[in-house]
């Protein structure tokens, strides 16, 4: 039961009270000048004051005797997704029920705050009981959501106090990625990445795993020739060598840009900067789901590189999401250049370059690396679906 | 259709969030379209028609009465009120009657003819009451629009000022008339209890349902609907 941390009142508008109030002196002034007439103008006057008073005392005990008994909200969810938002409201008062209670929730993603409504209303709160407001959410950027204060506010008509209760409720919500769904031959973005990569390895060790057969390339170690496979075959001159993969060793690496493109649109570029984001996030999800060992690396902040191991956990992919979630545009292009060629240096992984420009510098360019544009990801993307 | 034309159109992809930022909607009324939709409703609602009709006549006919009807001027007097009770509900700010400019006009003749007697007995006061009336009545003319409940207040006043008005022109009332004047204002108080509670009734009708942040250009993906961080509406 949260009691409300602060209440206020201000003035249902003063105009009218001042009309009001110089009717009221007008009338009484004019009653007493007959005294025949003093119980109408006693009746007359005191009757509105008397609905005044009584309603502004009833708004304001009101006002003091409302409890916040729950609030329901998740501590996480995705962009484009959305939650209902349940606010319990208790009343801890002996008599006459609660009226007409207006009550709502502030938002705040960065420095966009939502105080604006929109405004639930209880209609009436029996003393001893509880009743709850609802609002349904949906949150489009990613980050951190922050839920609250939580206000209520109690205005009995004729009250000559507009009276809101505030509740210190508040709650952070992460607010993950939104998820892209991806056209089903993005697989083609690793299409002879490993081949091209050869083997440093020639034998198999301890804790590599068999994983196919492929036809004998010049180079191979004769005792990865696959006998049985190359028996079967009608060409004597063909062979087929086994192929073994270490678990431990990374096959794809994927490289995020987050270096600001100079010059141009800033909106613009945060906006790919987002789809990029979502972009990554999917590719990623895909490629652990078909249990290939993905890296994904990317540059927080000046001399901070993060460097996140994936496989199809979902303690993995929940990690990458939420580092995504708070990732900014922090990083510069000569630890990008860096990080990209450690990576190409890294023996047997295909590397994927998601960039932020429409046009990629010759260094990146030159490098053995499958680079996306900005115009790119349309093409391996389907609508947004939110989950 | 949009998939289609991001593939179509290379250049979509950079038109994208200007174009979405055009087509955004935003139902979210504004403070004007907030009060249009109010005064719709309250046009619409025959219990503050017959509310605000119940006000005027009964405190016209306490005013009539408290004064004898003896002379000639005494019947353009009352005359005058039942004009007023007559033509007042259809002068609001919301109505939508055919008529709302004769009415205007016929209450204004109304009112000035009450007040040119009122000066000719006691010109100070009457001018004074003058000026209040009529600064009153343009600051509730300005309020009432973004703050209805000020028909709680302009209402009580109407209904004091024509007391006043009767009260300062009485010259003695019979006791049987005070009771039914205490009643005829009686139920004028409780025809105003009944308008706060439709006006309540209105407000919360023409409430918005939902609200967006404010617009940004920073939106996570193609989404169609706003450039919004965060809506939340009404569940």
């Amino acid at each position: 039961m949260t009691p409300p941390v602060r209440i206020e009142r201000a003035f249902v508008a003063p105009v009218g009270l001042a009309v009001f109030g110089a009717s009221v002196v007008a009338a009484a002034v004019a009653g007493k000048l007959h005294p025949e007439l003093v119980p109408l103008a006693v009746f007359t006057v005191a009757f509105p004051l008397l609905w005044m008073v009584l309603a502004t005392i009833l708004s304001y005990s009101t006002a003091h005797a409302l409890r916040i008994d729950d609030v329901i909200v998740p501590t996480r969810l995705r962009a484009l997704d959305g939650f209902r938002l349940r606010v319990t409201f208790g009343f801890n008062r002996y008599r006459f029920p609660a009226i007409g209670i207006m009550t709502k929730v502030n938002f705040r993603v960065d420095d966009i705050v939502v105080d604006a409504g929109p405004w639930a209303e209880i209609p009436i709160l029996e003393t001893r009981r509880s009743g709850a407001s609802q609002w349904d959410v949906k949150v489009k950027q990613r980050g951190t959501l922050l839920v609250g204060p939580v206000q209520a506010v109690v205005e009995y008509p004729g009250s000559a106090l507009r009276v809101t209760a505030t509740f210190d409720e508040r709650h952070t919500i992460t607010v993950l990625p939104a998820i892209y769904e991806l056209q089903p031959f993005t697989d083609a973005l690793l299409a002879g990445r490993h081949i091209a990569a050869g083997r440093f390895q020639k034998l198999p060790v301890a804790n590599e795993e068999y994983v196919g057969a492929r036809e004998y390339r010049p180079g191979d170690s004769p005792k990865l020739i696959h006998r049985i496979l190359s028996l079967r075959t009608q060409d004597p001159s063909e062979l087929y060598v086994r192929e073994f993969q270490d678990p431990s060793r990374d096959d794809i690496s994927v490289v995020l840009d987050t270096s600001p493109p100079a010059g141009g649109d800033p909106a613009l570029h945060r906006y790919r900067f987002e789809k990029a984001i979502c972009f990554v996030s999917a590719l990623c999800k895909m490629f652990a789901a078909r249990r290939l060992a993905v890296r994904f690396v990317c540059q927080r902040a000046a001399r901070d590189v993060m460097t996140l191991r994936l496989r199809a956990l979902d303690i993995d992919l929940d990690l990458l999401d939420r580092q995504l979630a708070y990732l900014e545009l922090g990083g510069d292009r000569t630890t990008l250049g860096r990080v990209l060629i450690d990576e190409v240096r890294r023996h047997g992984a295909a590397v994927i370059f998601v960039s932020l420009r429409p046009n990629e510098q010759v260094a990146q360019q030159r490098l053995p690396i499958v680079t996306l544009t900005p115009d790119h990801v349309p093409v391996f993307t389907r609508e947004v679906v939110s989950r | 259709m949009s998939d289609w034309r991001r593939r179509a159109d290379p250049a979509f992809y950079d038109k994208e969030p200007f174009v979405l930022r055009t087509v955004a909607q935003v139902p979210r009324y504004s403070e004007d379209a907030q009060a249009e939709a109010r005064f719709d409703v309250l046009a619409r609602d025959p219990m503050v028609t017959a509310a605000t009709m119940l006000v005027a006549i009964s405190t016209c006919a306490v005013a009539i009465g408290i004064e004898p009807l003896a002379s000639i001027w005494d019947w353009v007097r009352a005359a005058a009120f039942v004009a007023i009770a007559l033509t007042a509900p259809f002068t609001l700010p919301w109505s939508r009657h055919a008529i709302k400019v004769e009415c205007l006009v016929i209450t204004g003749i109304a009112v000035a003819f009450l007040l040119a007697r009122s000066i000719l007995v006691a010109p100070l006061p009457t001018a004074v009451a003058l000026v209040a009336l009529a600064l009153g009545a343009h600051g509730i003319r300005t309020t009432i629009r973004n703050h209805p409940q000020t028909l709680t207040w302009a209402a009580f006043s109407a209904i004091l000022a024509t007391c006043t008005y009767a009260f300062a022109f009485s010259s003695s009332a019979p006791k049987p008339y005070l009771y039914l004047a205490i009643a005829g204002i009686a139920i004028a108080y409780l025809s105003v209890c009944v308008l706060a509670g439709r006006v309540r009734r209105a407000e919360l009708i023409a409430r918005p349902e939902g609200v967006l942040s404010l617009p940004q250009s920073v939106v996570p993906l193609i989404d169609r609907s706003h450039h919004h961080a965060v809506i939340s509406w009404l569940a």
